[in-house]
Order: structure tokens, then sequence, then C-alpha cells
């Protein structure tokens, strides 16, 4: 029984050296962490710019209130011409 | 052999310095170390690499508060892995998704195609069995047989004496024997 269970681990320390082998990890991914670990991408956050949906907005009010004032003048006009 | 040691140690007080030059030239040294233990802990390329890339991340955070010891600077690195892989297996009882070629059993069909076609259930049944052992004892095993390393200098890394590691080594042949013989 005990030469049965010594062989048994005979075998599996067999197995051991032949299935647990060192594997190399791929040269791109040595290189790329390499260079991530001391490289910092540098992030820049861009927010949405207010000046010009201010400028659109100011514009389209104002040209609102000129076409408001001159169709008011133009009918204005005619009331007063009649 | 002293003087690559010499030379070694005074990076390795670079780095401690903040010396981003110091580090990659450990960074060099142990990666591929740190990778297989991680490689074979995981049983996947994927989750090895991700692994690995957190623990030189972790290690260059860390390293300006390292203290220096007789221990080796690879047992550091060994020990950040060893915990970032028991949170990986911990938090991982979620599926994961890898993909088939990444799978270590794969692997090896991949590099020996003959000897696979007869030994494929055995290396499967020995990889899983060495995956339901406990940490220490997987490490053992990793350590022992993919770094080659003899029992004094495993007892270095995992913080016991020879003889620990020794009695240690016995017991985690008798589990996987017996695990093995159950699977049976």
């Amino acid at each position: 029984m005990e030469v049965s269970e010594k062989n048994n681990s005979d075998v599996i320390e067999q197995q051991l050296k032949e299935f647990l082998r060192p594997r190399s990890p791929e040269t791109a991914f040595v290189q790329e962490l390499k260079s991530r670990l001391f490289f910092e991408p540098e992030i820049t956050v861009e927010y949405p710019n207010y000046l010009y949906l201010l400028l659109f907005i100011s514009l389209s009010l104002f040209s609102g209130a000129l076409l408001y004032w001159g169709i008011r003048g133009f009918l204005d006009f005619f009331r007063k011409k009649s | 052999m002293t003087q690559d040691k010499n030379y070694m140690d005074e990076v390795l007080d670079n780095a401690i310095g903040g010396d981003e030059e110091a580090f990659g030239i450990l960074y060099q040294e142990n990666v591929k170390k740190i990778y297989n233990y991680i490689y074979y802990r995981t049983g996947n390329n994927h989750d090895a690499e991700d692994i690995t890339s957190r623990v030189f991340q972790r290690a260059l955070k860390h390293i300006t508060r390292y203290k220096k010891t007789n221990v080796p600077f690879a047992a550091w690195l060994y020990r950040i892995a060893h915990n970032l892989v028991a949170n990986f297996h911990r938090d991982g009882k979620r599926k994961k998704e890898v993909p088939l070629e990444d799978h270590a059993y794969l692997q090896v069909k991949i590099e020996m195609p003959e000897r696979q076609i007869e030994n494929q259930q055995e290396v499967d049944k020995l990889l899983e069995a060495i995956h339901l052992l406990s940490n220490d004892r997987q490490m053992v095993l990793i350590l022992k047989y993919v770094e080659d390393l003899p029992n004094k200098d495993i007892g270095i890394i995992m913080g016991r004496s020879e003889g620990a590691i020794k009695s240690l080594y016995h017991r985690t042949l008798i589990e996987l024997r017996d695990i093995m013989n159950v699977s049976d």
C-alpha cells in the first residue's frame, strides 16, 4: 500500500516537472507595460465651449427682436396709411 | 556574483530613491517571474497580463516606502502578486470570459501537439487539481517547478524556514495525490 502511494507521488512529481514549465510573456506586453509605467498618457478633459452657445442664443434673440420690430413697424406704417 | 549583487543593491537603492530608470531595471529583471507565477495561478494569459500590470503599478507607487532587508526584492513582488491573485479569486466567483486560445490547458497542446494527444487528460487533471489547493500550496509548486527554486529560496520568498517549506511541499504532494485519486 505504502509502496503504491510512494509510486503515485513519484508519478505526480514527474508530471509536475513535465507540465509546469516557465512561459514567456509576450514581448509586446512587456514593452507596452514598461512604457505605460513610466510615460503616463496626458489626459485632457474637453469641456463644451459655452461662449459659442451664448453667442448663438444672443444672436438668435437679437435677430428675433429685430424681425419682430421690423414687421411691427411695417404693419404700423400700412395701418397709418390706410 | 558579488559584483552583480552590489550592482542590483545599488539599483534597488536608486529605485527606492525614486529613480525610474532603476525601477525599469528591476522591472526587466522580475517581470517574467511574476508573470509566470500569476499565469499558473489564473490559468490564462489575459488575466496574467492584467494582474502583472497591477503588480508593477503598485510596486512603482510604493517603492519609496520599501524597506531593504535580507529578503530579495522579488519576494516583495511575489507578495504583491500573491495578494492580488487572492483578491482576483475572491472576487472572481463571477463568471469570466477567457479566450479559448489563452487557456493554460490548451497552451500545452499548442506547444507539444504529439505528446498532448497522449497526455491531455493527465494535464487537465493535474492543473485542475493544483487549482483546488490553497494559495500557499499552489505557490510552493509554482516556485519549485516553474521557477525551479530550491526550498531555501522559496522559504525566503514565503517568509518561512527551509524545513517548513519541505514539510509544506510534502503535504502538498499528498493532498494533490488524494485529489487526483478521488477524481479517478
